[in-house]
């Protein structure tokens, strides 16, 4: 196990390196920020004086290697917009994305696996094929659209929930979080329903294909054949079989939701990363685009490593480490 | 010695009538965040607005940009062009009780042009001044090389913060709280980046008593979004209302719309200046010389453009055509210029006279995502030049990758907009029309190198004019030069459209700001 | 015979699939008596499995039982709600699969795959679950019960794990045990081993058996009775002895014919000509008449159950005469 840790952070440490200079000279090759942010009024010498700011000055190599020095640092360079640093940027609003991320994976757990079994094992009942068409417009209505009319449904015309926003945050167990709040519920519920769909629609899709294809098998055959009752055979014989595929989905899930709630983050004007990086990417705030990738890049390689060990919890057959598989 | 002293005319009298406090909480949601809590650090219009509230200037603008007494309740150039003398109001304090003096002004005067890293500051309103001299708590000398006319209108725009919490403070403290002390009508109460800034009134302020309890801003960049939360009733007011919603919420009764001219003209930049240029060539391939060159067919182009279907159109009814560079009522603004009436003949004719009755063919460029229905406004515009016989094209991109581009000069025809900051005409026409010169910083954005000595020696006698009347009449005919001269080609000047509550009115601003304090009842 | 333990009587199980009716038990008839091993012979598709699951109540949509009785100690199983199944499954009535491999949940121990067979029925501490499973793997002939109750099916071999699926099926004692080709997917020689085990459990518990299989030999030397099967019927019952020294229908003379140890060296295999008909596709009246020698146009008509000789039941209009029977005797 221990192997097999050190190896992936190694692993993982190329990724890095590789996925910054990618970032870095696609981000760097674009357009100019200095045209974006200067003000029209400005005099030769001033926007002489904003390039060398930004260190924009510079061949393109060297900054990069400027910024790879600094971000061995912990650095990854100020914003050009917000003059911060990028990290303490991204950091002040991960915690709001995080939470919507959260929630709407738990949403499509435990709303799309239940769905998907009922589907699973009576797909030919009506409540199973409804299940299976809405589904299909789950991940087929634009995130956009469908968010716009949750909106207009819950806060304009029925005036039940607000119409956009994060709700009021308190602490508790030195987390804060709109999540210990009832108003901060009220916020959350509609962009994490929005956020869930597409992926809930997946795990409704992937979790009745794979009961359909566990349910036929010998050994839940053979577990009705020792009279065990159809929860157990259900709950543990099938489930734990299921969990494999429904581990590797839901866990790339949980990563994109939290790298790329972009356009409901717009959307609800939910104040996460996801806003940041799109406005960002419009005024060509490169360094806060640099910071922002890196740190998904890191986010996806330790979700990934967390699904991978539980592969191994899951299924006694996959072991981790030199083995062979 | 006399001082010239100006009189304020009690146009915005409906500004200063003071309703009875609310004693209520105001919900705006604005279509982009400020980008930090520094008054000096970013000069933005996002930002800006968001100062007015917290810190005042020595001269305030109006709805209509116009000057009024702010921090200085006098001001005027003495007897030496190169000094202006302001008297300060007194008995004003800061947010935490301590007296506003001269002092303080000497600081920010100093501070305000010289933040570190700020993307694009206050440099250009402080640079003409030399030196500030106080010569008492309530008054300021400021001593300029050279007459600067529009020092009012500079100094308009610099909040005045104190040198007791300012000295040595960094933009993160602003952003944080700790220094965020000013005059205004309002005081910072919280800053959630990306979520929202709330601000308390200041019950000892010295001018009109704020109306409202608190003011909450929030980001909602999403215009369909905005507009649901307004009529969800979670904001009070909306900024940027998108034209195509116009209509329907006119006829709903939860809303009530308000709506005011911009300074902002959207026009046509043309490369006046290369032989050869980079996107017109003869119909079906071939180098042509450079027909925007010649004055004929800038004026064709000018005639082809049929500007009432443009605002009538694209714009849904929300624009005003334009002629000039400023909307009527504006600080030197022509009298003397009409809106080109749309005349397809006589600009084939133009085309003819000029050699061009063949056509040609042209690439239009612009933004998309810019200003108010740019890629539409550019395309009706492509349209039209198709008609008098050109062959167009039209590439519209992201603004982060346009304006790098138009400025590096890769394109011919381009949309373009422009926001006088000062609220009067020198702006737009040295920044646009005044051959281009890095050292000086004039034409800056004159992207088509457009040069006409002529215009740039009244333009430069206009700014070493301090007499307003003079200045405005050299204003006026330095636009009617370059308008002849079809230097640019303005197309319409935008309007804003605000949304609020039924029960509330909104006064528009030609700044296109949302401020509080222009939240008022409905009639 | 004594009340036979089981007593299934013209058993019907159809699959009503989109292509049409498969009839894979068609009126099929047998008894089991207390402590006795049935063989049920036949070749794939003979519907010797489905009879095993109807038996069992697991045969799933879109097949069902749609006719016949199932009489499992005076009690029809025919008609019983799942509820009531669930508590003879594993209970009273047991069955060991064919494929050990895909029989035990991968993903589960050996000792929960045990314990929730025991648990299903019975209310019993952990301590004592714990100790009858020890006892069971011991009694299968399994070393170090301890450890291995602690593992994953993939870490045994195939015999290992069939054995553990037997002692699965004998905690509760049931009366009876279904066995469906338990043996085939192992070798030989291990094959040899669990059919050893099987018949001392069997006798010691005296548990009746229903032991289905395509393999004649396994037979031979394992049951008392054998019940041969062809296309959903059928076809042929009797003793082991007397069904192999002296088989009467000609499907079975074929069968037992085809076994290659009763060639002669150096002579060409004997074999029945032709194929399994489609189930979708069968042939009018007896559905062996395709391939067997001995059929006419009588044979167009499905033949009803004769007794030729003594305990001796068959479907046929033309029994096979003594001369006829391919090669010699296979001694039991």
């Amino acid at each position: 196990m221990t192997v097999f840790i050190i190896r992936r952070t190694l692993q993982a440490v190329i990724v890095l390196l590789v996925m910054s200079a990618i970032v870095f000279l696609g981000v760097f090759a674009i357009g100019d920020p200095v045209a974006i942010l200067i003000s029209p009024d400005a005099t030769q010498a001033d926007i002489d004086a904003a390039i060398r700011n930004l260190g924009l000055d510079k061949p393109i190599w060297e900054q990069y290697l400027v910024f790879l020095g600094n971000a061995l640092q912990g650095n990854l360079g100020d914003s050009f917009v917000y003059n911060e640093p990028a990290i303490r940027l991204i950091l002040q609003r991960m915690p709001a994305t995080l939470e919507l991320a959260v929630v709407a994976v738990l949403l499509s757990i435990f709303v799309g696996i239940p769905l998907g079994m009922w589907a699973g094992l009576r797909p030919s009942g009506v409540a199973g094929k409804s299940i299976m068409v809405g589904s299909i417009f789950g991940f087929s209505l634009p995130n956009f659209w469908q968010g716009i009319m949750l909106i207009l449904l819950f806060a304009v015309i029925l005036g039940w929930l607000p119409a956009f926003g994060r709700g009021d945050t308190a602490e508790f167990l030195g987390i804060r979080s709109s999540l210990w709040t009832l108003d901060g519920w009220a916020h959350i519920i509609l962009p994490a329903i929005n956020l869930a769909l597409f992926n809930t629609s997946l795990v409704i899709r992937l979790t009745r294909a794979s009961v359909r294809e566990v349910i036929g098998l010998d050994y839940v055959k053979f577990a009705r054949a020792k009279g065990l009752s159809r929860r157990r055979v259900v709950g543990v014989h099938v489930m734990k079989n299921i969990m494999i595929p429904l581990v590797t989905v839901i866990g790339l899930e949980l990563a994109s939701l939290i790298a790329f709630a972009v356009v409901t983050e717009t959307v609800f004007a939910w104040p996460g990363m996801g806003k940041l990086i799109i406005d960002s990417i419009f005024v060509l705030d490169r360094p806060v685009i640099v910071a922002y990738m890196m740190i998904i890049v890191l986010m996806f390689i330790a979700i990934n490593l967390i699904v991978d060990i539980l592969y191994s919890v899951f299924d006694p057959r996959v072991r981790l480490s030199d083995m062979k598989r | 010695m006399s001082l010239r002293k100006f009189a304020l005319a009690a146009t915005t009298a409906l500004v200063l009538t003071a309703p009875a406090a609310w004693a209520e909480d105001l919900v705006i949601a604005v279509a982009s965040e400020a980008t930090s809590m520094d008054p000096h650090f970013h000069n933005t219009g996002n930002n800006n607005q968001i100062m007015r509230h917290i810190y005042d200037r020595l001269i305030n603008q109006g709805p209509n940009q116009e000057l009024l007494p702010g921090l200085a309740e006098s001001w005027g150039p003495t007897d030496d062009p190169n000094v202006w003398e302001f008297n300060l109001r007194q008995g004003v304090t800061f947010h935490d009780g301590t007296p506003f003096t001269a002092d303080d002004v000497a600081f920010t005067l100093g501070r305000a042009g010289d933040v570190p890293n700020s993307p694009s500051g206050f440099g250009t309103y402080t640079a003409d001044i030399a030196s500030v001299e106080v010569i008492d708590d309530h008054t300021v000398r400021i001593h300029t090389d050279a007459p600067v006319p529009l020092m009012a209108n500079n100094l308009s725009t610099i909040s005045i913060v104190s040198r007791a919490h300012g000295e040595g403070a960094t933009t993160e403290q602003y952003n944080a709280g700790d220094v965020a002390i000013g005059t205004g009508p309002y005081r910072q109460t919280e800053y959630v980046p990306g979520d929202r800034i709330v601000m308390e009134a200041n019950p000892d302020y010295w001018g009109e008593a704020p109306a409202w309890d608190t003011v909450t801003v929030r980001p909602i960049s999403s215009s369909a979004s905005r507009v649901a939360a307004l009529l969800a009733g979670d904001v009070d007011v909306i900024a940027n209302v998108p034209t195509a919603d116009i209509a329907q919420l006119e006829d709903n009764p939860d809303v009530s719309l308000s709506q005011g001219v911009s300074n902002r003209v959207i026009y046509l930049h043309l490369d006046s200046d290369r032989e050869q240029t980079p996107m017109i060539t003869a119909i079906g391939g071939g180098d042509i010389e450079n027909p925007l060159l010649d004055q004929r067919v800038r004026e064709a182009l000018s005639l082809a453009i049929d500007r009432e279907a443009i605002v009538e159109e694209v714009m849904e009814g929300i624009a005003i055509p334009a002629g000039q560079l400023l909307p009527e009522g504006f600080f030197g603004v022509s009298d003397n210029i009409d809106v080109p009436e749309y005349d397809p003949e006589r600009a084939q004719e133009l085309l003819a006279e000029a050699g061009y009755g063949d056509g040609f063919a042209v690439t239009l460029h612009g933004p998309n995502d810019r200003y108010i229905n740019d890629a539409a406004v550019l395309q009706a515009i492509a349209q039209m030049f198709s008609r008098i016989g050109l062959e167009t094209q039209v590439d519209a991109m992201p603004r982060s990758v346009y304006f790098g581009r138009a400025s590096d000069l890769e394109f011919s025809v381009m949309l373009v907009g422009w926001g006088s900051g000062t609220g009067e005409a020198s702006s737009p026409l040295r920044a646009l029309i005044a051959t281009n010169n890095p050292d000086l910083g004039w034409g800056a954005s004159n992207r088509g190198r457009y040069s006409n000595p002529e215009f740039d020696a009244i333009l430069t006698e206009a700014l070493q004019t301090v007499n307003d009347a003079e200045r405005e009449a050299l204003l006026a005919q330095a636009t009617e030069i370059a308008m002849q001269d079809i230097a640019i080609i303005p197309t319409h000047f935008q309007v804003n459209t605000w949304g609020t509550r039924p029960d509330l009115q909104y006064i528009p601003r030609t700044d296109e700001y949302t401020l509080a304090i222009g939240v008022v009842p409905a009639d | 015979m004594a009340d036979p333990i089981l007593k299934v009587s013209n058993l019907c199980t159809y699959f009503h699939t989109k292509a049409g009716v498969v009839k894979s038990v068609d009126d099929v008839s047998f008894e089991v008596a207390p402590g006795e091993i049935l063989g049920v012979v036949g070749e794939s598709g003979s519907g010797k499995s489905v009879t095993g699951f109807s038996i069992m109540g697991l045969v799933d949509p879109p097949g069902r039982v749609d006719g016949g009785s199932i009489v499992f100690d005076g009690r029809d199983l025919v008609g019983l709600d799942d509820g009531q199944m669930r508590r003879l499954r594993g209970k009273r009535i047991a069955m060991i699969f064919q494929d050990p491999m895909m029989t035990l949940n991968p993903v589960l121990r050996i000792d929960t795959q045990m314990i929730e067979a025991l648990t299903a029925h019975i209310t019993i501490s952990n301590e004592e679950a714990r100790q009858r499973c020890r006892d069971a793997l011991g009694m299968v002939g399994i070393p170090s019960p301890d450890e291995r109750l602690k593992s994953y099916p993939h870490q045994f071999s195939g015999g290992m794990r069939q054995r553990v699926a037997i002692a699965i099926a004998l905690l509760h004692n049931p009366e009876l045990i279904i066995a469906d080709e338990p043996t085939t997917a192992l070798d030989v020689t291990i094959q040899a081993q669990i059919l050893y085990e099987i018949q001392r459990l069997v006798s010691e518990h005296n548990t009746a058996m229903l032991w289905i299989t395509h393999d004649l030999s396994v037979i031979a030397g394992l049951a008392q009775r054998v019940a041969v099967m062809y296309a959903g019927k059928v076809v042929e019952t009797g003793t082991v002895a007397e069904v192999i020294d002296r088989p009467l229908h000609p499907y079975t003379n074929g069968l037992i014919g085809s076994v290659p140890s009763r060639n002669r060296r150096g002579e060409p295999l004997a074999q029945i000509p032709g194929m399994t008909p489609s189930p979708l596709n069968l042939p009018q009246g007896c559905a062996f008449r395709t391939r067997c020698p001995k059929a006419d146009e009588a044979c167009a008509v499905q033949p009803g159950i004769t007794a030729p000789l003594p305990n001796r039941f068959i479907r046929c209009f033309h029994p096979v005469e003594a001369q006829e029977v391919i090669g010699e005797a296979v001694s039991a």
